[in-house]
């Protein structure tokens, strides 16, 4: 049997996603059951899923990617403060990398941005640093190898 | 299919074929590349990456992902196409500031709040391109279009989060090649950008290949490195101009083989998706491999022999006034035929001898019946390809002149046999009337 993915969000991530999920179930009751139009010029609905009305079948496609996410869906939560001092989901890393100070947080393939300082842990760059502490060096390996030296750690998850 | 729809797909046609003239800005404003890619090309290898690199994947809709690359980027035939560096451009544009901002990644270089900023002006800017482009498209159409490209951008789908990675690899393979041939690129930092952003464990395998590649180390995935040289050599297309415009017609700025392959393998789905005896997939995947065999085989014109770079603009219009099949003997024309077929059979075998079996097998399946004209999918893409071309004919007739666009128009009541194709090229009859 194929083995379900796990998602990792985090609280706030899980919240967006969940309200997407009411809300489009609620416009996908609105478009198949006759008689509820106003739910369209509900203040409720947020703007941005409105491209769903549109569409029913955009509306479903997102709504079982939506039902699967949630499915298997794993919080984000900080660990206990004896870990802390670890590399997990969830913390914010300060790093020297080729000679430059930078600062991102490790997430799940969902909330992964890194032009905003977001890393997927299923990047090279986020499975290399799990597990590290601070005083690390952590080699991202490949033919242009990269040297990250973990500055620091710290979990700010709300 | 109705006028009105035909007509809005034959706009739509010319509207995303300025995506040929569109150089990247990334190559042009901040590297400063001489002879840079069109947004076109760009779209054309990371259609052609989606479909090889996709199928290696177990549970992805192969057909989307390859329709996602292909709409990923149309929304620049209006939208700006910004670099996550935008936020930092200096007002003189100051190209030793420049160089320096180049050197470190732009996350540490700006506020979050700027990038954020920045982000979101990206997104409005090109919804409202893409929504522009699509506005007077058939309504299935539009719809599909739009939800695909919103499945992209917003990666709201797996496909989407795929085609997102590929868009990032096909653009790291053309910087490091850019970084081969004219450097400006800071290759550690490019390679390092992508490993934070490739999450999917083959296309990681396949990033390591591309960093073996360029930093000539020998393979760790024999297979994924066949891929990398596979698609390098793919890129020869980014920059092959198509010899008729040159050699026969003299245009400027005439297009190249990618910017060919990519406007047709969009016809070829628009215009196809309604031919219900069609296989649609099949269709798209066949205008993307037509022209393969010229990464290695010389684009032979209809007029080969008759005409070179040496030929006086006067002998040019000579020939060009009649068509080329009147200029050959019947045992000419045999001869030359299957001499090209055999050459370009030559040229593609080549290109694809060591990839993996499966995707090896089908792109050839695919090239060959095309070229033999074996199936009805194959009749149809031969009318696409000569569609395009005559769709770019009229473009530059109206804009360079130098076409002889009676003989072109009326050598389409040759080849079209197709009812709706037909009707287009009345409507591009009246068009440039």
């Amino acid at each position: 049997m194929k083995k379900e993915r796990v998602y990792y969000l985090t609280e706030k991530g899980y919240k967006k996603l969940k309200e997407e999920f009411e809300q489009l179930k609620k416009l996908k009751l609105a478009k198949t059951k006759e008689g509820s139009p106003e739910v369209w010029h509900s203040e409720d609905i947020n703007p941005d899923f409105i491209a769903y009305k549109e569409d029913l079948d955009f509306l479903d496609k997102r709504l079982s990617e939506l039902e699967e996410v949630l499915k298997n869906v794993e919080i984000i939560k900080a660990p206990p403060k004896k870990e802390r001092d670890i590399i997990k989901l969830g913390a914010t890393v300060k790093v020297q990398a080729n000679s430059n100070e930078d600062e991102f947080k490790l997430v799940g393939t969902l909330e992964a941005d890194p032009t905003l300082g977001k890393i997927s842990n299923e990047s090279p760059v986020g499975r290399n640093l799990l597990g590290h502490k601070v005083g690390d060096k952590v080699i991202v390996n490949s033919a242009t190898e990269t040297i990250y030296k973990i500055k620091g750690i710290k979990y700010n998850l709300d | 299919m109705e006028k009105q729809d035909l007509e809005a797909l034959i706009n739509f046609s010319t509207q995303i074929g300025k995506l040929k003239r569109k150089q990247r800005k990334g190559w042009v404003v901040w590297h400063d590349i001489d002879n840079s890619e069109s947004t076109s090309s760009h779209i054309f290898r990371t259609t052609l990456l989606a479909w090889g690199l996709g199928q290696e994947q177990e549970d992805l809709d192969t057909d989307k992902i390859i329709k996602m690359a292909l709409v990923h980027d149309l929304c620049e035939v209006y939208a700006e196409d910004e670099t996550p560096y935008a936020v930092l451009l200096p007002e003189d544009k100051d190209s030793e500031k420049m160089k320096e901002i180049l050197k470190k990644h732009p996350r540490i270089q700006s506020s979050l709040k700027d990038r954020k900023k920045q982000k979101k002006k990206k997104f409005k800017n090109e919804l409202e391109g893409i929504e522009n482009l699509i506005s007077d498209l058939p309504q299935d159409l539009k719809k599909e279009v739009k939800n695909i490209w919103l499945e992209y951008e917003k990666k709201l789908s797996k496909e989407g989060r795929f085609v997102k990675q590929i868009d990032k690899l096909e653009n790291l393979l053309q910087g490091l090649e850019y970084w081969k041939e004219q450097g400006q690129i800071q290759k550690n930092l490019w390679i390092m950008d992508a490993k934070e952003r490739i999450e999917d464990e083959k296309l990681q395998l396949f990033l390591n290949e591309i960093d073996n590649e360029f930093s000539n180390k020998e393979p760790e995935n024999e297979k994924y490195r066949t891929f990398v040289k596979f698609f390098i050599n793919c890129g020869i297309l980014k920059r092959k101009k198509r010899r008729g415009w040159t050699v026969l017609h003299d245009l400027k700025d005439s297009e190249i083989t990618a910017d060919h392959v990519f406007r047709a393998t969009v016809l070829a789905w628009i215009f196809g998706r309604k031919e219900e005896d069609l296989n649609l997939e099949e269709v798209i995947k066949m205008a993307l491999v037509h022209d393969l065999c010229e990464v290695y085989a010389k684009d032979e014109i209809p007029y080969e022999g008759l005409v070179d770079e040496d030929t006086s603009k006067e002998e040019k219009e000579k020939i060009r006034k009649k068509r080329s099949r009147t200029q050959y003997t019947k045992e000419e024309r045999k001869k030359r035929l299957e001499e090209k077929t055999r050459k370009e059979k030559e040229a593609l075998d080549k290109l694809l001898k060591d990839l993996p079996k499966d995707f090896k097998i089908k792109a050839k399946h695919l090239w060959q019946n095309y070229e033999n004209k074996r199936t009805k999918e194959a009749r149809f893409v031969k009318q696409i390809d000569r569609l395009e071309s005559l769709i770019q004919a009229l473009e530059y007739w109206k804009e360079q002149g130098q076409i002889e666009k009676d003989l072109w128009l009326s050598a389409s009541s040759e080849w079209a046999t197709n009812k709706n194709l037909i009707k287009a090229i009345d409507i591009l009859r009246k068009k440039y009337n």
